[in-house]
């Protein structure tokens, strides 16, 4: 961040301050001319890197109060150029301050509109700031600051007395808000001429007030007098109550202790503590006109940029540090399992070496040995099926057959013919299996009597299928009874030729 | 000179500035979400590496649970590695032992006729890396003999496979009655045709 520097207008100086913690530091003071000027240039000249902002305190005031309609953003602001116009014609220096809305009618926003109505007061300054390339965050008006000396739950009507440099600002504030402000030139050579001033001073804006139906006649008009504990017996001495004013000196050092500031100076002028408060609780509004901010909006632009850079990068070192130590962590922890697991293994490795040698790894004897699992468990031959096939025909004596075609395969095929695919049962899982397709023939005796063909060939394939580990399908029936085949009766003139069916059995392995 | 002219002046070196702060900004940016996705990948490199170590670990401690029966297990498997050694199946096929214990056997069991052919040794799997420790190598037979009955086949295949330095191994046999008819040489009632795998283990040195 910048330094910070307020630069403090009473009219004919122009003085400069440094902000330094809770103190203000006196650096230069400026006569209104040429000369001033020249060497205001100089001083900005040395600071260009500060941050400045200008707290006005000159007689050229101008207040107004009015209720506008409600309303935000471009017609807001078209309301209030407006009314700037048709009061303050000829300065660029005006600001309109919300004071809340009303409670009645239509709920009208009421603004109180500043102007500083001698812009020639402020040109010559600001023309050498823009020359200097100076960051002018902002105009500001004694009266706006004059709010922060009040206490922050004040009500009622108070009339605010303060010395500044410029001479005595009077203040009027209705519920803690200020309505009008208003500075009166004072040649200070006593204390109690001062104080007679003062004294003199609060009568008169209660007149003005007065005649202006500003305040309530039954009620006397709080008189808030900010003085220095030195200044304060007098003013205290000639500041009398009566059924109009009522005088509350207010000790200056309380309220520099409230807000922070540590003053230099012991008497009443409170032009320190009003910069302090400026640059404490800096106002929204302000008196510049745009174009006159331009150098400053467009730092906080690039401060802004440089922020958001510095920002991402911050939010991107501490997600890379985050993220560090959660490697770190996990590193760890994959070390730690990668100790474990070598010493796992060794000691595996120790288990193993005790077994018997042989040329072969662990995993190339498992691979060996399951290979000549299966070479031995397809080897077995035909011997078991065809000893199961011949047990059945034993059992069926009648039944001879021509041919059988053994084999290994290793997955029951889907029947043929126009059967549906052969379901395999739930006892019969992955193979390998033995097949073996037998063509095999009835007795001829059997020639006219299909129901009895049928019959002993089903019988016979139950017999054969009987066994948990076996399945069989007969692929071609004796005599075809779909309806889908041609069925016609026998040659009786021909030779007789024997009932012929073919069957498949399969036996698990 | 007025005001907005002055601010103009004014104003050009501030804004000249204005795009090397919109770089730096870019830069910025770019720099930390560079450094977000290299952090990220790493730490994504990191936890892949901490999950197999992690499946590592894990499969040691299993393999370390249950080293007594992979003792075991292992104990099986030589043991089963020692009978193929024993039976000499792993021994280099002798073609000419193998053809007299066929003549042998077709003299003792007396069979009518015997033909077979015995087709070039070749590996059993093709597929299987050549950088393997061990092979199965197969010499596929073919046979083709004349039978009275079919116990003479299975007589047969029983003594090839307690004869023979190689594991016996029947793919194939087709047996059919002959014809009852005067063209046949013998008395033959059974033809029968076979398809026989010669298998030993090759191991490599």
């Amino acid at each position: 961040m910048p330094q910070r520097r307020v630069l403090f207008l009473d009219g004919p100086h122009l003085t400069a301050y440094r902000v330094q913690g809770g103190a203000l530091l006196r650096e230069a003071c400026f006569e209104s001319g040429e000369t001033g000027q020249w060497a205001f240039d100089a001083y900005l000249g040395q600071h260009r890197r500060s941050l400045f902002m200008m707290l006005v305190d000159i007689a050229e005031e101008s207040f107004q109060v009015e209720d506008i309609p409600f309303s935000t953003g471009k017609d807001r602001q078209a309301i209030l150029q407006r009314k700037f116009a048709q009061h303050f014609y000829g300065t660029p220096y005006v600001l309109g301050q919300s004071q809340g809305r009303l409670k009645t009618g239509r709920r009208d926003e009421r603004m109180l509109l500043m102007a500083l109505t001698q812009p020639q007061h402020l040109d010559p300054w600001v023309a050498v700031l823009l020359g200097n390339r100076a960051l002018l965050a902002g105009i500001y008006s004694l009266a706006q600051i004059a709010e922060g000396i009040l206490s922050p739950k004040e009500s009622g009507q108070v009339l605010l007395l303060c010395l500044t440099s410029a001479g005595l600002r009077q203040s009027f504030f209705e519920s803690g808000k200020l309505r009008l402000s208003r500075l009166a030139p004072l040649v200070r050579s006593t204390g109690e001429e001062l104080a007679l001033a003062l004294a003199g001073e609060a009568v008169r804006m209660h007149q003005y007030l007065d005649r202006q139906r500003l305040i309530e006649r039954d009620k006397p008009l709080t008189i808030r007098v900010l003085t220095h504990p030195n200044d304060a017996a007098m003013v205290k001495a000639h500041a009398f109550d009566n059924p109009q004013l009522h005088f509350d000196v207010v000790d200056l050092l309380d309220v520099a202790r409230r807000v922070g500031f540590h003053p230099s100076s012991g008497n009443s002028l409170a032009d320190e503590l009003f910069c302090h408060l400026l640059v404490r609780d800096t106002p929204a509004e302000q008196f510049a006109p745009p174009d006159i901010l331009g150098p400053f909006r467009l730092w906080k632009t690039r401060f802004g940029l440089h922020a958001a850079g510095a920002l991402a990068l911050a939010v991107a070192l501490l997600f890379a540090a985050l993220k560090s130590f959660e490697i770190l962590r996990i590193r760890d922890a994959a070390e730690q399992a990668r100790q474990e697991t070598r010493l796992n293994r060794e000691q595996y490795a120790l288990k193993m070496q005790a077994l018997p040698t042989t040329p072969y790894s662990a995993e190339d004897l498992r691979a060996l040995t399951n290979r000549f699992a299966q070479i031995e468990q397809r080897a077995q031959g035909p011997a078991a099926l065809l000893s199961q096939i011949s047990q059945s025909l034993d059992a069926f004596p009648t039944i001879d057959v021509d041919r059988v075609e053994w084999s290994v395969i290793e997955r029951i095929p889907p029947a043929i013919q126009m059967t549906a695919p052969l379901p395999v049962p739930a006892r019969l899982p992955d193979g390998p299996y033995a097949q073996a397709t037998v063509a095999a023939r009835l007795p001829i005796a059997m020639v006219g009597d299909q129901r009895s063909q049928l019959t002993l060939v089903a019988d016979f394939a139950g017999h054969l299928g009987a066994p948990p580990d076996s399945l069989v399908s007969i692929l071609q029936q004796p005599i075809d009874t779909q309806s889908g085949k041609i069925l016609k009766s026998g040659d009786e003139k021909g030779i007789p030729e024997p009932p012929r069916f073919v069957f498949r059995v399969f036996r698990k392995l | 000179m007025t005001t907005k002219d002055t601010f103009a002046r004014a104003a050009w070196p501030l804004l000249g500035n204005l795009p090397g702060s919109i770089a730096l900004l870019v830069l910025a940016i770019l720099f930390a979400a560079g450094l977000i996705f290299g952090v990220l990948h790493y730490s994504s490199l990191v936890d892949l590496d901490f999950r197999q170590i992690r499946g590592q670990q894990a499969e040691s401690r299993n393999s370390l649970a249950r080293v007594r029966e992979d003792e075991m297990e292992i104990r099986e498997r030589i043991h089963r590695y020692q009978q193929l050694v024993a039976h000499e199946r792993t021994q280099p096929e002798h073609r000419i032992d193998w053809v007299e214990t066929i003549r042998r056997i077709k003299e003792k069991r007396r069979l009518i006729s015997l033909d077979y052919e015995i087709a070039p040794q070749r590996p059993l799997d093709p597929h299987q890396p050549p950088a393997d420790s061990f092979r199965y190598m197969v010499s596929p037979m073919k046979l083709d003999m004349h039978l009275l009955h079919e116990n003479d086949l299975l007589g047969l295949l029983s003594d090839l496979k307690s004869q023979v330095q190689a594991i016996v191994s029947v793919r194939q046999c087709t047996i059919e009655r002959l014809p009852a008819s005067g063209t046949q040489p013998t008395n033959a009632l059974l033809r029968a045709q076979c398809e026989i795998d010669w298998i030993t283990l090759q191991e490599k040195s």
